[in-house]
């Protein structure tokens, strides 16, 4: 449905150039929600707008529905109101001078192929009804609340069936509560009408939620993209492992063969087992890694449990209570320690406790501190 | 880069390339052309020719005979100055003092004061101006007799307006209406939570006022500076109307003899070569002007929550500043009106006791000429309104929603007029279209060109009000399938309206104020208004002036006001 290849762009003159798109490539198939996660500055929203035809990239391609309608070196580029793409903006833009219903309309009034009156308020309702804002038809604009405007978009982006829908941020302007609500019925949506969706957002928990496939981009080019349990669970380099979710990064040596997918690493003067991502990957003896643990999956308790593999002596030094969930940091001998346990623990400031990171947990990452370009 | 530039002239053979290529042509067309005509017209010798006719040199002879013409140093140059100082003085101290009033203290009736004090704006200056003259005219003025009557003293006097003094007083005053909506706009953009940090640091108000609230309020206050000198020089009304019998020669009158010599043909070279440094110092003040404005926005902040300033109690002083008030409100707004109706009622000089008579009001406004300067003073308004809106609305979209490098050379242009005296955009239009072929010098229609080069006010305001427009708005009808023409058409504009026709409205009755460019380019065809009360006033018809001066003034307050019942309702939903 989409493919995007070798995407650049840069904005500005020689000298203050800046390079927001730097080479970004990735497919969308037909049916499937894709993710550009990443912080602000990284050049989501550039390919996004790239993909939308409201910026021209100076270098790579875009296909769309299997048309050419993006390529610089073959001075191809087709403008945003031919391509079949609905997109919602992440100010919603609704326009203030029309109704709901004249707002969703308006795909249909404008375009080439013009639709009957009868037809055209069929399709609106329709569109709204999936929006759960037919009841809202005649209302002005300038009345909605936020979550009302973003439905409008949203069906204003759904009405003419493109064959991709792009989401700019899409629940960033909302409340916590709305937030989780939307983010449910925005993907159960979007899944029923097995059109192709194009997330960019920089909150890493709607990326996992709502897509089946994350891009996490960083400084203009994508570090890694997998599924949500992979970027998650198995996060190749540091700047991914520490952007979704939240991690602790240990500097070490490797100390012994790989043994079982095991291998040992040396970490100041501790020894931690840790587990080799499969496939197993050569790592030489003596080689520096870099370690990443999460914090919920290590177990922390008063006394230091049966089995030994990865138990460390800890004084917890601080406590941040959240309701669900019990942020500790501790400290061992070899560093600091962030735990994330339950709050029944009952954990507090100065306790001797003892942490125990299973092996599985403890991941291997790339060396290098620069991302992989 | 060439490729870049391919690429725009590929956009630009498109319909919206169309419309903004010819937005900026008509700007560099109005603005720049007569000027740069009267540039090159500077440098030709023109004694007894027109610039461009055959056989006429090239010459440095106009700056020689002008720049060592001994009345530019020993009159004309010392009255222009004594005027501008005097006058700019009174208009600043005036403007800040009663802002502060309005906006910083707690004088009572501040919102009826707010409407009061800018509403002389709407008034013609060459009505102000003979107003003045009917109330401190040395033999008959009412302020004299009054003040003759109450001291019991003899002959003219003791005020006299046909002085330096009466000018600057005049002047001054004129200008008080815009002073003061800036500097409470200044006062009004200012976080009052700076003046509250103040006063938590244990800082007394006086010292909060100098230490805090005067620096930062001085960029905003250089650039009304800047503004009301640049207004100040090329003020022509008045030292046309009150200056003039006084005996004072300042720059704009002395360009405005220049060209209408007793005899003989005007030395069109030596009218430029006086114009040209004016032009240059009008660059200079655009400049400063714009620093001091960008610095004034970095310090302004918008407080979105409600503004709640903290309010100096006058206590005690409370009323006597709403008296001063008042009495300046007297003597601006209700004297000149009260003497315009009486003296259109009562012939001059008249005994008391003689029968007021309409007679003057139905003579005036039934006399064809009348009917001709009404006529032309409303189709120069309102086509010129309507091309000014037109370059407005195309020059700040492409400024706010494109990245061309053409953009800051078209704001410039746009703004430019604004510095360059109207007496000499009145020269430079009145010249260039006497040496073009086109017939229109003398027309109406050589009018509607000058008037429209004031385009600066109108393409700021439509420029603040497309800055609020989210460009995703415009995004949003792209990416939903419509064309640039149907994006303009169903958003654009629906959303710009209530903007365009507020400018339009601002530009309606500024044109009906209009006296200097109309005397300029005066002919009997396209007499306007502002001339033609003049022309009575002069020729001594004063009953007749004065009648239609009050007619005027009802006319426009009658605009204002429908203008302020009917659209500004609307403009609040917008």
């Amino acid at each position: 449905m989409l493919i995007v290849r070798e995407l650049r762009k840069t904005y500005g003159a020689e000298a203050g150039a800046v390079a927001a798109v730097r080479g970004v490539s990735f497919v969308i198939e037909q049916g499937q929600s894709f993710t550009l996660l990443g912080p602000s500055g990284c050049g989501k929203t550039t390919t996004l707008r790239c993909i939308a035809g409201l910026e021209r990239p100076q270098g790579g391609e875009i296909h769309l529905d299997g048309r050419l309608v993006d390529s610089a070196a073959r001075g191809v580029h087709v403008p945003p109101y031919e391509r079949p793409i609905g997109m919602v903006f992440q100010s919603y833009a609704i326009w203030p001078h029309m109704s709901v219903f004249e707002n969703v309309a308006y795909p249909l009034r404008v375009a080439r192929r013009r639709l009957a009156r009868g037809e055209i308020e069929a399709r609106v309702m329709e569109t709204l009804k999936l929006v759960k804002m037919d009841a809202l038809a005649g209302r002005p604009a300038p009345q909605l609340s936020g979550g009302q405007q973003q439905r409008v978009a949203l069906a204003r982006a759904l009405v003419s069936k493109p064959k991709l829908l792009l989401l700019d941020e899409p629940l960033s302007n909302l409340d916590a509560k709305l937030r989780e609500e939307m983010r449910l019925e925005l993907s159960a949506l979007v899944r029923s009408l097995g059109t192709a969706t194009l997330y960019v957002t920089h909150d890493q928990s709607e990326a996992l939620a709502m897509s089946q496939r994350v891009a996490v981009m960083d400084r203009g080019a994508i570090v890694q993209e997998g599924s949500p349990e992979e970027i998650y669970a198995q996060p190749l380099h540091p700047f991914v492992a520490g952007f979704v979710g939240t991690a602790n990064f240990f500097d070490g040596t490797i100390d012994s063969e790989p043994a079982d997918g095991m291998v040992v690493v040396q970490v100041g003067a501790a020894r931690l087992t840790c587990s080799l991502p499969a496939p197993a990957q050569r790592h030489a003896p003596g080689s520096s890694v870099t370690l990443m643990v999460r914090p919920e999956d290590i177990e922390i308790g008063p006394q230091a449990p049966a089995d030994g593999a990865n138990v460390f002596a800890a004084t917890v030094e601080e406590v941040t209570y959240l309701g669900a969930a019990l942020d500790c940091r501790t400290r061992t001998a070899w560093g600091p320690l962030a735990v994330r346990t339950q709050p029944a623990r009952k954990l507090i400031p100065g306790a001797q406790v003892f942490v125990k990171i299973p092996p599985e947990a403890c991941h291997i990452l790339k060396a290098s501190a620069e991302p992989p370009f | 880069m060439f490729g870049a530039a391919l690429r725009e002239l590929r956009n630009a053979a498109s319909l919206q390339g169309l419309v903004l290529l010819g937005a900026g042509a008509l700007v560099v067309w109005l603005v720049s052309v007569p000027l740069l005509f009267l540039l090159a017209t500077a440098f030709r010798d023109t004694t007894d020719a027109l610039p461009f006719e055959p056989g006429v040199a090239w010459t440095l002879g106009n700056f020689a005979r002008v720049y060592l013409n001994p009345v530019l140093y020993r009159q004309v140059l010392p009255d222009t100055l004594a005027y501008t100082v005097g006058a700019v003085a009174i208009t600043m101290a005036l403007g800040i003092f009663f802002a502060w009033l309005v906006e910083r203290t707690n004088v009572p009736l501040r919102n009826l004061l707010f409407i009061a004090i800018v509403s002389p704006v709407i008034v013609p200056t060459v009505v102000v101006a003979i107003a003045w003259i009917y109330l401190l005219g040395p033999s008959k003025g009412w302020v004299n007799l009054l003040l003759r009557w109450l001291l019991g003293l003899e002959g003219p006097g003791p005020l006299d307006v046909f002085s330096v003094y009466g000018a600057i007083i005049v002047q001054g005053l004129a200008l008080v209406p815009l002073s003061f909506l800036f500097m409470s706009a200044a006062f009004r953009s200012m976080d009052p939570a700076l003046e509250d940090a103040s006063a938590l640091c244990r800082a007394r108000p006086l010292t909060t006022f100098f230490r805090v609230t005067l620096p930062i309020l001085l960029p905003a206050t250089l650039a009304l500076l800047i503004v009301v000198t640049t207004l100040t020089l090329e003020g022509f009304e008045i030292p046309m109307v009150v200056g003039v019998p006084a005996r004072l020669q300042i720059l704009s009158t002395w360009i405005f003899f220049a060209i209408n010599p007793p005899a003989g043909l005007p030395n069109y070279g030596q009218v430029a070569a006086i114009a040209v440094p004016f032009v240059l110092l009008g660059a200079l003040l655009l400049l400063l002007y714009n620093r001091a404005t960008r610095v004034a926005e970095r310090y302004a902040v918008v407080t979105g929550r409600g503004y709640r300033p903290r309010r100096v109690d006058l206590g005690r002083w409370r009323y006597p500043a709403l008296a001063v008030v008042l009495a300046y409100l007297l003597l601006v707004l209700v004297l000149p009106a009260a003497v315009m109706l009486v003296s259109a009622l009562l012939p001059a000089g008249a005994a008391p006791g003689t029968a007021a008579s309409i007679q003057a009001f139905t003579n005036v406004l039934s006399s064809p000429t009348t009917l001709l300067a009404l006529g032309n003073t409303v189709l120069a308004g309102a086509l010129s309104a309507t091309i000014v809106v037109f370059i407005a609305c195309s020059v700040a979209w492409v400024v706010v929603r494109t990245r061309l490098p053409a953009r800051y050379l078209l704001d410039f242009l746009t703004f430019a007029p604004l510095t360059i005296p109207a007496v000499i955009t009145g020269v430079a239009v009145g010249l260039l279209y006497l040496v073009m072929p086109i017939g229109i010098y003398g027309t109406v229609w050589i009018l509607v060109l000058a008037y429209a080069t004031r385009m600066a006010v109108a393409t700021r305001i439509m420029r603040a009000s497309l800055i609020q427009l989210h460009r995703e708005l415009e995004e949003a009808s792209q990416v939903s399938g419509a064309r640039w023409q149907t994006t303009v058409w169903r958003i654009l504009l629906p959303l710009l309206a209530p903007a365009a026709i507020l400018s339009w409205l601002l530009l309606f009755i500024v044109s009906f104020r209009e006296f200097t460019l109309g005397m300029l380019l005066y002919r009997p065809d396209n007499i306007v208004l502002g001339v033609h009360i003049w022309r009575l006033y002069e020729r001594g018809s004063i009953q007749e002036a004065s009648a239609l001066g009050f007619a005027m003034i009802l006319i426009v307050l009658a605009i204002g006001f429908l203008a302020r019942r009917f659209l500004v309702p609307r403009l609040g939903e917008a």
